[in-house]
């Protein structure tokens, strides 16, 4: 009844990645697409399987299964789906870059080493973007022609947040510290040592996103620095591209827990089926959490391999 | 199919039973299209309150579809423009072909193709979500025909639709004192009903031609046989 779901022979398989250009399938859908299947095909699954006379589902339109499938592809990305989205990026002399266009929220930032491992960088709480009015000589607000209040391209906080010369965003020596500086106020260990907040005591420098203009900040530390390689991992909401919902991809994994989603949501709206909505909720609700469990990728030789490094008394 | 000469003279033979009367051809070929019209049209209400269940050949809802699936018919369609007498004009329309009698499902590029409201066009074309694209389109109906959305990049529209039934039409004479059927006749077409309708067919145009010819006791008898026949029927 099924056709193969292994569509290509082996060596159109591995042909792209030797370069064999000449058997690579026309639309090759990529090393590993065995493990995700398109939104495209589930709805038509959950059409097939769900809707119809005497299924769970009378008569539902087209659309209304496309939006589902799409509101459950979003909450899965923000819930349940790892962040497959990443960019790596050189930081220039302006200390900062556009978030990218599929951007929702970050799952972290870090400044790669030289070792080309990950070190996350923490995000600044008390630093903003806000709008700079900008004020006469006796601070009074300047207008434009239309009546409007004239701002500054960027923010004084902004800025300072920037300064290279900023003493706190100076890269200084523990050895200067202890032997030549430790009354100047405006030494960068200042402050970071006794009596200050753990989270300001890092020495890799810190950003800040403003999600109104889209832009993430890194502060003065990352001045002059020869290296200045960041890393933004970031989830999206999965559906940059539905336009053509067959480029929509799903986990395999999370599969059964997306078709139980659309079909609490599809049956709650109709008199019909929502008798049985709480039913469906509960089978939504315990096959989100399988999935995540399932996606959480625990392997028990991982797993003890971790445990053996704890294998210490922990001090506090 | 039936055979349109057995239905005739079948008519005929109740008909003139006791001298009552004769319908000529004519009215015959008359009658018979209406009676083949009005059991078409009731296959579309009669589909959905019979019984359905799960034997091969006594599944009445699945044998009222196998009559129903004699006129299905798919046809290929192309783009055209819509003008009204108002002067107002509609793009990316499709007209129905001609013999169209009920829409069925339509699709574009072998993507199946939602049919919406034009309450719903209008929502649906300002949602991120749901708005029509060349994977996702959905049609409206408008006069005569229907109207895809997007409006563009759509092709190969194909419309899986009901066809109306041919009229029936008994050509013939007279020979010898018996009537003679010419089925070599271009203009003679049989009905085109499934075969189990015969016995229907034959009432209907009795009760019919029993208004005709002024008999009351045929109209009433046909009546009541088809009722007997619908009551056996679900």
């Amino acid at each position: 009844m099924a056709e193969s779901k292994k569509i290509y022979t082996s060596q159109q398989y591995y042909a792209n990645f030797e370069g064999d250009s000449g058997n690579t399938p026309a639309n090759f859908q990529g090393l590993g697409y065995y493990s995700r299947a398109s939104l495209e095909d589930i709805i038509n699954n959950f059409i097939v399987a769900y809707i119809g006379e005497d299924k769970a589902l009378a008569k539902v339109p087209r659309y209304e299964v496309d939006f589902w499938a799409q509101r459950g592809m979003q909450e899965f990305s923000y819930d349940i789906l790892h962040s497959e989205k990443s960019v790596e990026i050189e930081l220039g002399a302006a200390l900062q870059f556009p978030l990218p266009q599929d951007y929702v929220n970050y799952v972290k930032v870090s400044h790669i080493g030289e070792d080309g491992r990950k070190n996350v960088l923490l995000p600044v709480r008390t630093v903003g973007n806000p709008t700079a009015i900008l004020q006469d000589g006796n601070h009074n607000f300047l207008y434009d022609s239309n009546g409007e209040v004239q701002v500054a391209a960027k923010s004084t906080a902004i800025t300072r947040f920037q300064d290279p010369n900023n003493p706190a965003n100076r890269s200084q020596s523990a050895q200067d510290y202890y032997n030549n500086n430790y009354n100047d106020d405006n030494f960068s260990y200042f402050n970071k040592r006794y009596g200050s907040n753990p989270e300001d005591m890092t020495g890799a420098g810190v950003f800040f996103i403003d999600t109104v203009k889209g832009i993430i900040f890194f502060d003065g530390t990352f001045s002059g620095r020869a290296d200045n390689l960041v890393v933004l991992d970031y989830i999206s909401d999965g559906l940059a591209d539905n336009g053509d919902l067959s480029k929509v991809y799903v986990p395999k994994l999370a599969e059964d827990a997306l078709y139980a989603y659309m079909l609490y949501n599809l049956s709650k709206l109709r008199p019909s089926s929502a008798q049985l909505a709480p039913l469906y909720r509960k089978e939504a609700s315990s096959k989100m959490r399988n999935t995540k469990i399932r996606l959480s990728n625990y392997k028990s030789e991982e797993m003890a391999q971790v445990l053996r490094g704890k294998a210490k008394w922990i001090k506090h | 199919m039936v055979t349109i000469d057995n239905v005739y003279k079948t008519v005929l033979n109740i008909l003139n039973k006791e001298n009552r009367g004769y319908i000529v051809p004519k009215e015959f070929n008359s009658l018979a299209n209406q009676a083949q019209n009005e059991i078409f049209e009731g296959y579309f209400s009669f589909r959905n309150y019979v019984v359905s269940n799960d034997s091969e050949y006594s599944d009445i809802r699945k044998n009222v579809e196998e009559k129903i699936a004699l006129f299905e018919n798919e046809e290929t369609v192309s783009a055209a423009t819509f003008a009204n007498a108002a002067g107002n004009t509609t793009s990316s329309y499709y007209a129905y072909p001609t013999n169209f009698y009920r829409l069925g499902s339509v699709s574009a590029n072998a993507i199946h193709v939602t049919e919406v409201s034009n309450q719903d066009i209008m929502y649906l074309n300002r949602a991120p979500l749901t708005k029509p694209t060349i994977n996702n389109p959905v049609y409206l109906r408008h006069e005569g025909g229907i109207v895809i959305y997007p409006t563009t990049g759509i092709s190969s529209i194909i419309l899986n639709y009901i066809r109306k039934p041919i009229e029936p039409n008994w050509v013939g004479g007279t020979a010898s004192g018996q009537i003679v059927a010419n089925p070599s006749d271009n203009q003679y077409k049989n009905f085109e009903l499934h075969p189990s309708e015969e016995s229907e067919l034959v009432v209907k145009i009795l009760a019919y031609a029993g208004v005709i010819i002024r008999a009351a006791d045929i109209t009433q008898a046909a009546s009541a046989k088809e009722q007997q026949i619908i009551q056996s029927e679900r």
